[in-house]
C-alpha cells in the first residue's frame, strides 16, 4: 500500500482542490458566450462604449462583451485578418476605407431580417431613407448606427463677424449661396496668404472623398447604378463639370490664394485642425465635424452651413453607418442581442449625448437639433434634414473595394491638388488606369 | 560542459558513428536546445515561404477560400502598368540611393578615420540617426522637406534667393528625396567601411608616399583596392535593401507612393496589394519576382565584382 507523508498529502490536497476550481471555472464559462466587437479607435466614443458594455453585461450575465479598438489605418487588414484566422468579429461598423457593399459582396455579413422577422422587431422609428441603404434584395444586412446627414461647410462665426460679412445659410435651397459667392467670401476672408506661417486661410479643404467636389458641380464621376450594385464600369472624369469642378478646387490655391497648398495642409494638419486653430475661416467636410467641434463652442463660435453650389444639381456626400453582424459569427443569437441593445432608442440617446453623431433615429432629431449652443434647434433642423434631401451616400459605402478606387482617384488628382497640370489635362490622363481600375474590381468580385 | 555532438566537430569522428551514452545524452541536449529555433524556422520563415510560393497560384481574399489561378497571377502581373511603374521607379531609387550612400558613407568613414580630438563623440554621431526608429527619422524629413515650412526651402531662398524644389510633393523630386533622406541610415555602413579603412596595412602608404605618390593616387591606388570586398559586400547589401525600401515611403506619403504613383516602389505596390486590395495571390506572386529580380542582380554584382574586387588571401 502507498503511504504519503505530510508534504505528499498537501500535494493530494492541492491537485485536488486546483481540479475542482478548474472544472468549476470551465463549466461557468461553458455557459458564458462571448460577443466580440470591433470599433473604430474614436476618444469620444470610448466612455460610451465602456458604459454601454456594463450596461449590457449586467442585464445578459451569459455573455460577455470583447472590446476590439481599431485606429482607422488598420481597420480593414485587421479585419481581414480576422476573417481570415477565422476568428470574425461578432459586431462592427463599416469604419475603414471601404464598407457595406464590400462586405456584402464578399459575403461577409449576415442577413438580419430572419431575426427581425423572428422577434417582430419595430424598425418604425429608423429614419427609411437610412434604413433602407442597408437592404438589399428587400433583405436587411445593417441596422443603422448613426449618420453624419451630410457634408457641411463648417465656418468660424468670429472671422466672418470680423470680417463684416453676412454668415452662410443653412438653407440648402437658398440660390444665391453658390461657389462664386463662396469664393468672394474666402478671398474676403483670407489674411497673410504670403507667409504661410500666420496666414489665415479663408477655406480649408478637408473634403473625402474626392468625388465631392464634382458632385458640388452636379455630376457624379460614377454612374448611379454602381450605388446600387456596387461595381462602375465607366467614369465620367472628363465630363465638363467634373473637369470644371476640379479645376474651381485647384484655383483655389494656386489662383485665388484663399486656400493652402498640398504642403501647406500636411504641415497645419500636423499642428492641430486648422479650423479649430483658427487658420481656416470656412472648413467644408463630412458631417463627423459635428463631434469633432463638440464642446469648442466656447473657444471659437463655430457654425454649420450649407455647401455651396457650382450648379442647381449640386448634390453633397452622406455618411451613414450601420452595425452589421458577422456571417460565420460562432454565436449569432448573442451577437444578436447585442446588436438590438446597440441600436435600441436608450442606447442611440445616450451615444448622441455622449458623442454629438445625430442618430437614425426620427424620435431623436430633436435631441440633436438642441445639442449645440452656437446655432438655434430651426437652424440645425434645416441644416441637418437639408443635407439628407440634398445628398448621395458615400461612394466608399456603397462601391465594392472603395480603398482601391479611392488611391487610383487620388493618383490621378494629385497633378490638379499640386497645381502641376491642368484639371483637363489631368483628367484626361488619368481617365484610362482608372477605368481600368473599376473594370480589374468588376471582374474579380462581380461573379460572387 | 554541453558541447555539440562529436560528428558536428569534424576530425576522425565524422566516420566513427559510435556515441557513449554521455555523448548520447548531449546530442538529445543539443537538438533540444535547437528545437525552439528549429521550429520558429519552420513556422514563422519556411512554413510562410512555401506557403506563400502556393498562394502566388491563387486567388485569395483573406475572406474566401483561396482559387486556382494557375500561372494567372503572373501573367497578369506583367501586363500591370504599375507593376513596371514600381518596377522602374525602384530601380531608379536604387540607382540613387546606393551609390550616394556608399560614397558618403566612405567620405564620413575617411574623416573618422583622421586623428582628430572627440574623435569618439563624432564616431556616435554619425552612428546615432543609423539606430533612431524609421518612422521616427521620416516625420523628422518630413518637416525638413516640407517646401512651405521646410528649414532646407528656408535655406535655399535665404542664401540662393530662389524657391526649392517640392521635394516629396513634386513627381520629379519625390525619389530624389528619398535618396537624400536614406542618408540618414549611413552610420552602420561608416562603421563597416571604418573598420576596413583601418584594416589598410600603414606600410603600403608610407611606401607610396616614398615613391612619390600623391593623396588622389594613394586613394585610388591603395585604399579603394584594399577595401573593395567591403565596397562589395555594402554594394550587394544596400541593393537588396534598397529594392525592399517601404517604411519612409509609407509614412511620408501615407502608404499611397504619390504624388500620382511617382514614389511607389515595389514593396509599397505589394504591400498595397495585399493589405489594401486584399489580393494576397497576386501579393505573393509580387514577392516571388521580386526575389527573383534580387538574386539575378546579386548574381550579377558578384561576376562582374571578379574583374574589381582584390582579396588579398587569393594572391
Amino acid at each position: 500500500m502507498l503511504k504519503f507523508g505530510l508534504f505528499g498529502k498537501l500535494i493530494a490536497i492541492t491537485v485536488v482542490v486546483v481540479a475542482v476550481l478548474v472544472l468549476g471555472v470551465s463549466l461557468a464559462l461553458a455557459q458564458k458566450v462571448t460577443v466580440s466587437w470591433f470599433v473604430r479607435s474614436q476618444p469620444e466614443e470610448q466612455p460610451w462604449e465602456r458604459t454601454l458594455i456594463k450596461e449590457f453585461e449586467s442585464k445578459n450575465p451569459n455573455i460577455k462583451i470583447n472590446l476590439i479598438i481599431v485606429k482607422w489605418d488598420d481597420f480593414e487588414p485587421k479585419l481581414n485578418a480576422m476573417f481570415a484566422a477565422g476568428t470574425p468579429p461578432d459586431i462592427w461598423s463599416h469604419w475603414g476605407a471601404s464598407g457595406f457593399m464590400d462586405y456584402y459582396i464578399r459575403g461577409m455579413i449576415a442577413d438580419l431580417t430572419p431575426f427581425i422577422e423572428k422577434e417582430k422587431f419595430d424598425l418604425s422609428d429608423f429614419i427609411p431613407e437610412v434604413l433602407n441603404l442597408y437592404k438589399v434584395g428587400g433583405r436587411i444586412y445593417g441596422l443603422p448606427c448613426l449618420t453624419c446627414g451630410g457634408s457641411f461647410l463648417y465656418y468660424h462665426k468670429g472671422l466672418f463677424d470680423k470680417a463684416g460679412l453676412a454668415h452662410p445659410p443653412t438653407d440648402w435651397e437658398d440660390k444665391t449661396w453658390t461657389t462664386d459667392k463662396f469664393l468672394d467670401y474666402a478671398r474676403k476672408l483670407t489674411r497673410d496668404y504670403a507667409d504661410p506661417t500666420k496666414a489665415i486661410y479663408g477655406y480649408f479643404d478637408g473634403f473625402w472623398p474626392g468625388t465631392a467636389w464634382p458632385l458640388l458641380f452636379g455630376q457624379d464621376i460614377f454612374p448611379a447604378s454602381a450605388y446600387e450594385t456596387g461595381f462602375a464600369e465607366e467614369a465620367f472624369v472628363t465630363h465638363p463639370q467634373v473637369i470644371k469642378a476640379y479645376q474651381f478646387s485647384q484655383d483655389l490655391v494656386f489662383k485665388n490664394k484663399v486656400s493652402p497648398t498640398q504642403a501647406g495642409r500636411v504641415a497645419l494638419e500636423a499642428m492641430g485642425n486648422p479650423f479649430i486653430s483658427g487658420r481656416a475661416a470656412m472648413y467644408t467636410t463630412g458631417g463627423w465635424g459635428w463631434w469633432v467641434f463638440k464642446g469648442l463652442e466656447k473657444e471659437f463660435p463655430w457654425g454649420a452651413a450649407a455647401l455651396p453650389k457650382g450648379h442647381p444639381d449640386a448634390k453633397c456626400i452622406i455618411f451613414t453607418d450601420p452595425w452589421v453582424l458577422a456571417k460565420t459569427s460562432k454565436n449569432p443569437d448573442a451577437a444578436w442581442d447585442f446588436l438590438k441593445f446597440l441600436v435600441s432608442k436608450e442606447q442611440q440617446e445616450k451615444y448622441l449625448k455622449a458623442v454629438g453623431a445625430p442618430q437614425g433615429r426620427h424620435s431623436l432629431l430633436p435631441v440633436f437639433y438642441e445639442l449645440y449652443p452656437t446655432m438655434t434647434s430651426t437652424q440645425m433642423e434645416e441644416v441637418f434634414l437639408g443635407g439628407l434631401r440634398n445628398g448621395i451616400e458615400s461612394p466608399n459605402h456603397l462601391l465594392v473595394r472603395f480603398d482601391q478606387i479611392d488611391s487610383a482617384l487620388r493618383a490621378f488628382t494629385d497633378p490638379i491638388n499640386l497645381g502641376q497640370k491642368t484639371a483637363a489635362d489631368a483628367l484626361k490622363d488619368g481617365e484610362k488606369l482608372f477605368v481600368e481600375t473599376l473594370r480589374k474590381i468588376k471582374a474579380e468580385y462581380a461573379k460572387k | 560542459m554541453l558541447s555539440p555532438p562529436p560528428f558536428l566537430s569534424g576530425g576522425e569522428d565524422c566516420k566513427v558513428r559510435v556515441l557513449s551514452p554521455q555523448a548520447r545524452r548531449e546530442e538529445r541536449a543539443f537538438y533540444l536546445f535547437l528545437l525552439p529555433w528549429i521550429i520558429g524556422l519552420i513556422v514563422f520563415t519556411a512554413g510562410p515561404v512555401v506557403v506563400s510560393f502556393l498562394l502566388s497560384f491563387t486567388k485569395y481574399d483573406m475572406v474566401s477560400v483561396p482559387e486556382i489561378r494557375g500561372a494567372g497571377n503572373y501573367t497578369e502581373l506583367f501586363r500591370d502598368p504599375l507593376f513596371w511603374k514600381s518596377l522602374k521607379i525602384t530601380l531608379y531609387y536604387t540607382t540613387l540611393a546606393v551609390p550616394l550612400g556608399m560614397m558618403v558613407a566612405l567620405l564620413i568613414a575617411m574623416l573618422l578615420n583622421q586623428r582628430v580630438p572627440f574623435l569618439p563623440f563624432y564616431r556616435t554621431l554619425y552612428y546615432v540617426p543609423s539606430i533612431t526608429p524609421a518612422v521616427a527619422g521620416a516625420l523628422l524629413w518630413q518637416w525638413l522637406l516640407n517646401p512651405d515650412f521646410g528649414i532646407v526651402n528656408y535655406y535655399i531662398f535665404k542664401i540662393f534667393r530662389v524657391r526649392g524644389p517640392q521635394w516629396f510633393f513634386s513627381e520629379q523630386w519625390v525619389i530624389p528625396s528619398f535618396a537624400i533622406m536614406s542618408l540618414w541610415g549611413v552610420g552602420q555602413a561608416v562603421v563597416i567601411f571604418l573598420a576596413s579603412l583601418q584594416s589598410v596595412p600603414t606600410t603600403f602608404y608610407e611606401a607610396a608616399t616614398v615613391d612619390g605618390a600623391g593623396p588622389l593616387a594613394k586613394f585610388f591606388r591603395i585604399t579603394i583596392p584594399m577595401i573593395s570586398p567591403t565596397i562589395l559586400f555594402l554594394l550587394v547589401t544596400g541593393i537588396i535593401g534598397s529594392f525592399q525600401v517601404f517604411t519612409p515611403i509609407f509614412v511620408i506619403t501615407v502608404g499611397r507612393g504619390g504624388p500620382n504613383y511617382a514614389s511607389l516602389v515595389y514593396v509599397l505596390y505589394l504591400f498595397q496589394n495585399a493589405f489594401r486590395n486584399f489580393r494576397m495571390g497576386y501579393a505573393a506572386a509580387q514577392a516571388w519576382i521580386l526575389f527573383l529580380v534580387i538574386l539575378l542582380l546579386t548574381l550579377l554584382v558578384l561576376k562582374i565584382s571578379r574583374s574589381w574586387v582584390y582579396y588579398e588571401a587569393e594572391r
